[in-house]
């Protein structure tokens, strides 16, 4: 089953009225949502209600939503239209045109980390964002090379598990449980970090 | 066993239901699950600590791939508006009505295998007949339920039937009004893929 085949799953089960699976599909992309909406508004506070605004229209459009097109694509859209649509209004201020991306360039994991979300965040996310980072490396760092090399490819090169146990010579089982594991430590390490309210990240 | 032991034994046996479960949710978000253990997984993702574990292990994914210097999530607020809104009551998904057609062609298939050449011939033929009835009552939003058919639609079936040397058929004037006035009264929602039907009914052949 591919990432897309998960979020029609969960889609469908939004469909026949389980609202709980359109929670999981917000805790999902929320990030990569954000992301994207932050390259057309500035303001941190302003992000999040287009942000909002974007998944609030998605779940009211979902009885349209056939699976034709992937869901991130089409909840990446519907973010795009509600920010633009933000920015056209008229108590907002304009954003220069160079500053905002193409239509053709939607995709929030194109996006240079290192830019345009550090007008919007302010100093304490920064160092609450620079914390975890650091704590991410620490943890990858102190990984296993098997654990490090299976999280990798499923992460950052979107390898199916199938793929990875060719690419590592393994079997499917210890691709699944060396994915686990890499996950578990890492989230072990970030824990002590995000364990208060204020720095829930979900 | 004594308390202690007993606690200790729930306790274990608990630690290794809730490990079992989040390394459930880790495969069902790679998409490395068996149809069968979906429900499984949405089961332990219904409890808070599934949904902890869910939203815990996209965010690791997240920061592996360099997003975890954006801003806080925002779910806890979407969930609350998407609280307040009516749950969908949709049409099956494209998924769901090509499996319920699937299913019932092949239980079709299954009733008349017993039957000769011949008769799984015509049998097939029934069932295909049967399948596409069930598909119109499916995409039964699709399918434009004709209006009530206008003087003009009438007279062409009349006038097609005189190019083809038929005995034209006459078509009661009163029965539009008479189509139209029930329509507006009775409750034919339910009747709405037959809707389709019902006009050609109506014409009656010329004495």
């Amino acid at each position: 089953m591919s990432d897309r085949a998960v979020d029609q799953e969960l889609v469908e089960r939004v469909q026949a009225g389980d609202k709980r699976a359109f929670d999981l599909l917000v805790l999902k992309y929320q990030r990569k949502v954000q992301r994207l909406v932050a390259r057309f508004v500035r303001d941190s506070g302003e992000v999040d209600d287009v942000v909002q605004e974007a998944f609030i229209k998605a779940y009211r459009a979902l009885p349209t939503f056939r699976g034709d097109a992937a869901f991130y694509t089409w909840i990446y859209r519907i973010a795009i239209n509600c920010a633009k649509n933000y920015l056209a209004s008229p108590a907002r201020r304009i954003v220069p045109q160079s500053d905002l991306i193409s239509d053709d360039d939607d995709d929030a994991e194109s996006f240079d980390r290192n830019t345009g979300l550090h007008d919007v965040a302010t100093p304490d996310a920064e160092y609450a964002s620079k914390q975890i980072a650091e704590a991410v490396n620490r943890a990858m760092a102190a990984l296993p090379e098997d654990l490090r090399t299976a999280v990798t490819l499923r992460e950052i090169e979107g390898l199916s598990y199938e793929e990875i146990a060719a690419a590592m010579d393994c079997p499917i089982g210890t691709v699944r449980s060396r994915i686990f594991r890499a996950r578990e430590a890492i989230a072990t390490e970030l824990r002590p970090l995000l364990d208060t309210r204020e720095d829930r990240r979900w | 066993m004594n308390s202690e032991m007993k606690n200790t034994t729930v306790a274990t046996s608990s630690t290794a239901d809730s490990a079992l479960a989040r390394e459930q949710i880790s495969r069902w978000m790679d998409g490395d699950i068996a149809p069968h253990e979906i429900e499984l997984a949405m089961t332990a993702l219904a409890r808070e600590e599934g949904r902890y574990c869910w939203a815990e292990m996209h965010f690791v994914g997240d920061c592996i791939r360099g997003l975890e210097n954006t801003p806080k999530g925002c779910a806890e607020a979407i969930r609350a508006a998407i609280a307040a809104e009516p749950a969908i009551i949709a049409p099956a998904g494209k998924r769901l009505r090509v499996q319920a057609q699937e299913r019932s062609l092949m239980t079709a298939m299954k009733s008349i295998s017993h039957l000769g050449r011949g008769g799984r011939a015509w049998a097939t033929a029934a069932a295909v007949a049967a399948v596409g009835f069930v598909g119109t009552v499916v995409y039964k939003d699709q399918v434009v339920a004709p209006q009530v058919a206008t003087a003009a639609s009438v007279v062409t079936v009349a006038d097609a039937d005189v190019i083809k040397g038929v005995a034209p058929t006459k078509v009661r004037a009163d029965f539009n009004a008479y189509l139209q006035a029930h329509q507006e009264s009775a409750d034919i929602s339910s009747l709405s893929p037959m809707r389709q039907y019902l006009r050609p009914a109506v014409i009656v052949q010329a004495q």
